[in-house]
């Protein structure tokens, strides 16, 4: 018996042998932790480009990656005057673990396809260190502006 | 007629039957007594390539394959084993080919959909994976193969009950067989049920104690188990949501200043948290260890 | 009622649950899906082998296709066990049984039939094996007197029938120890080996395990003795071929059907790998006693050294402080170490040009290129016992480890 039509899954998908396994849950909450917000959406865009998304992705990485500059800018004027540095550290951590559980629920897949086929994980430490040292730039670059502003 | 067609007719059997029942050295050794007489007998060159990979010899059975496949191209047995030695050497482009090779001259192989929905579910491409295993079980519904690619594509893609049923159906057709048994200790894992994930990882060492990912499986989960891995309960159950938890109601707790007016009591618990901090750090590695 | 589907819920939520898993093979029965309710029983005595309903589920399963001796078979194991509770359709099956008059049967020869290699070597003892003394001892204890002596064993209400499975790493005399207890009982050796069974006529693997059994009950004494049961009797939850399952499911049935005329035959069988077996096989009656045979001891060592070096021209060799240093190494283990040695002295003869003779030095050098060919065995038998809790037919393995200095 002949079954229905298929021609379009037996077309070939892969341009390479790369299995484009993803960074994990473990290297996104680590970028958070040290890094905030804008540490987690460079974690995210690797991943989204990885997984051949990037353009997919692109509006809601740009976006969240406003979102924690504009956070960022909230709390410097918010808390003018008192703990505004160490304020400034907490929430923009704690949007940090908001954005990484926005990216697991986004790309979550990919993360359980390669725990249950076991697949390689990708070595984190130079792109989590990478974005780190970038978020601490951004957030540097920001208290600078607002000062001279 | 000479008896030799006899002889590689029952030299084929023997082998083929150790090779089912793995016994790869056994197999070998026979491959060794017999291939001299019989350099040119296809399948013997394919089973020895069987053995070859079994041994992870990898470029040897590719090697070996690729000359049997230049003397006969439309070899299917060869073809498959190819595709598949290609994907465990994660040359998925490579697998691809052959496997879409083979399905344009074996279109109804629940076995050739279920390998390439396999390939596809390692490139990550979900949807596709799905579908070529949906593919595979219109052809042959009790494929054991096939159900399997199918319930690893629903852990990934679908949703709780969806993946409970398609386990079911495994365990229904298939209740004996080692594949199913991970499956199902994968699903457990995800469900947070270690400790039946654990009496089950039992069972599969019990059946395959030479299998060392089986032995690493029971190994994690006997730590998971572990009486001293107690107090590390929310992060075993939740993850990294729960030391995001932790950490969120450590912060709520010493920034709502319910604690400025005792200071022994906030000192006591920073220390308790540190500790707790350390030991989910240092022990469970440790701990590893000493079980292993 | 429940439903099947509320049972398969119930069930994926507690895997476990023996009571519910039977309810459900019984209802599978009901459905007359056998294959399906086999296999569920079977799963409900993986986990507990003394399951009496269980082995009754068995039985109404053998009778629901038809095949009654072996639903006797059954039934008559699950009446021994504890727990049992009748079933009426299998009792009256029973006393049916139980009046009628033995049946003869005609044996079909037929023109096939494979001839078993009787062993020719001369008769081996126990006393032919270095040291292993405890090993002898419970070989003597669990199989040789039992055979020798039913009418004791039955006094003391103990069971004495069915197969006895000799399992340990390789090249440690497990053939050599079978071979030895077919001397001790005085009895015909019969050996069987896979390529006997699988490679005689193809297709016909099944045709010639009856045969072998046929031959064995006509050359009484006879010990029957199945090497590598690994690879015959291969676990069918892990064989991918029907040939394969085939195969196990006539050993089954010939293994059950000897039980009610085997007096006269013992049968052993030797594996390297006892889980690759198919736990059916080590059921009550089949091969349900198991004997663990560790590599040499270190008396046994010292001995094997001191009869393998006996025409050697050897200088003063210490053979108990080799043995004391060669802990895992199988009796293959020693040749080769005594190979080694021999090539050290040889090249150093033709070195020197002056004549010596073997000594202690070049025993000790070998030893350094020797590795136990039983330590892979060892690892494996180490995750058994350590991850899989495995059940007490491995107890042996256990005790085997704490004394192993290297583990």
């Amino acid at each position: 018996m002949r079954h229905a039509d298929n021609s379009d899954l037996l077309t070939p998908s892969l341009q390479n042998d790369s299995t484009m396994a993803v960074y994990s849950v473990g290297a996104l909450i680590a970028a958070a932790f040290f890094g905030g917000g804008v540490a987690v959406v460079i974690m995210g865009t690797l991943n989204a480009y990885r997984l051949g998304r990037l353009g997919r992705d692109a509006i809601l990485l740009i976006g969240m990656l406003l979102l924690s500059v504009g956070t960022l800018v909230a709390m410097i004027e918010m808390t003018a005057g008192g703990d505004t540095a160490r304020t400034a550290r907490l929430v923009n951590r704690g949007l940090g673990f908001v954005l990484c559980g926005a990216l697991y629920l986004l790309h979550q897949r990919a993360f359980k396809a390669m725990n249950f086929l076991g697949l390689d994980k990708p070595s984190p430490y130079v792109p989590v260190i990478a974005a780190i040292v970038v978020s601490i730039l951004v957030t540097m670059g920001v208290f600078a502006a607002l000062e001279v502003g | 007629m000479n008896d030799l067609p006899d002889d590689l007719a029952s030299a084929r059997h023997e082998i083929g039957e150790l090779l089912d029942r793995q016994r790869f050295h056994m197999a070998e050794r026979r491959l060794a007594e017999v291939l001299p007489n019989f350099p040119d007998s296809l399948e013997l060159r394919y089973f020895q390539a069987i053995v070859e990979w079994v041994a992870d010899h990898d470029a040897r059975a590719v090697e070996i394959l690729e000359e049997v496949l230049a003397d006969e191209p439309t070899y299917y047995d060869a073809r498959y084993l190819l595709a598949k030695v290609k994907l465990d050497q994660d040359e998925y482009r490579q697998a691809e080919e052959i496997l879409l090779g083979l399905l344009a001259d074996y279109p109804e192989s629940p076995s050739l959909y279920a390998t390439y929905a396999e390939v596809m579910l390692r490139t990550m491409h979900f949807e596709k994976a799905e579908a070529l295993a949906g593919e595979a079980l219109k052809r042959d519904p009790d494929h054991e193969g096939a159900m399997n690619v199918h319930v690893l594509c629903g852990f990934v893609n679908s949703s709780n009950d969806e993946q409970r049923e398609r386990l079911q159906r495994l365990l229904q057709e298939h209740p004996d067989q080692m594949q199913t048994t991970i499956r199902l200790v994968q699903h457990l894992i995800e469900q947070g049920r270690h400790e039946e994930a654990y009496q089950l990882s039992r069972e599969l060492v019990l059946a395959d104690p030479a299998n060392e990912s089986l032995v690493e499986l029971a190994s994690e989960l006997r730590r998971a188990n572990h009486w001293s891995m107690r107090p590390l309960w929310p992060l075993q159950r939740f993850g990294w949501a729960g030391s995001i938890g932790i950490w969120f109601a450590a912060v709520v707790l010493f920034r709502s200043g319910v604690l400025d007016d005792t200071p022994t009591l906030a000192t006591v618990l920073v220390t308790v948290l540190l500790i707790y901090v350390v030991y989910s750090w240092v022990w469970p590695p440790l701990l590893k260890r000493l079980l292993r | 009622m429940t439903s099947k589907t509320d049972i398969e819920n119930a069930l994926l939520q507690d895997p476990f649950n023996a009571d519910l898993r039977e309810r459900y093979a019984s209802l599978l029965l009901d459905e007359n899906d056998v294959a399906a309710a086999i296999a569920q029983y079977e799963l409900v005595l993986k986990g507990d082998a003394s399951r009496a309903s269980a082995v009754v589920g068995l039985a109404r399963c053998a009778e629901h296709s038809g095949d009654s001796p072996l639903a006797l078979d059954r039934y008559r194991q699950a009446r021994t066990m504890d727990g049992f509770a009748p079933d009426d359709e299998l009792e009256a099956l029973w006393r049916k049984a139980q009046t009628s008059t033995p049946q003869l049967s005609v044996v079909d020869g037929g023109n096939n039939v494979m001839e078993l290699s009787a062993a020719r070597e001369p008769t081996v003892t126990f006393a032919d094996i270095a040291g292993m003394d405890a090993l002898k001892k419970v070989l003597r204890l669990q199989i040789i007197e039992p055979f020798r002596n039913p009418g004791l064993f039955q006094r003391f209400r103990k069971k004495a029938g069915g197969g006895v499975l000799l399992y340990g790493p390789p090249g440690c005399g497990k053939t050599l120890t079978a071979r030895a207890i077919a001397g001790e009982v005085s009895a015909e050796f019969r050996a069987v080996g896979i390529s006997d069974v699988l490679n005689m006529w193809i297709g016909e693997s099944e045709k010639n395990l009856a045969d072998i059994f046929e031959q064995a009950r006509a050359r009484r004494p006879c010990v029957l003795f199945f090497d590598e049961l690994d690879a015959l009797a291969y676990s069918r939850s892990k064989a991918s071929s029907s040939a394969a399952r085939t195969v196990v499911n006539e050993f089954l049935a010939q293994l059950d059907g000897f039980n009610d005329d085997n007096e006269g035959v013992l049968i052993l069988a030797a594996t390297n790998m006892p889980w690759d077996v198919d736990p059916a096989m080590k059921r009550p009656g089949r091969f349900s006693r198991q004997v663990f045979v560790p590599p040499p001891d270190r008396e046994a060592r010292a001995e094997m050294l001191r009869m393998k070096l006996h025409d050697v021209p050897t200088a003063e060799i210490d053979a108990d402080a080799i043995a004391a240093k060669t802990e895992l190494y199988s009796g293959a283990d020693i040749d080769g170490l005594i190979d080694l040695a021999k090539d050290e002295a040889l090249a150093d003869i033709l070195d020197s040009g002056e004549q010596r003779d073997l000594t202690m030095g070049d025993l000790v050098a070998a030893l350094d290129q020797v590795t136990p060919s039983t330590v892979d065995w060892i690892k494996t038998a180490r995750n058994l016992v350590k991850f899989s809790g495995a059940d007490s037919s491995y107890k042996d393995v256990e005790k085997y480890l704490k004394t192993v200095k290297r583990y």
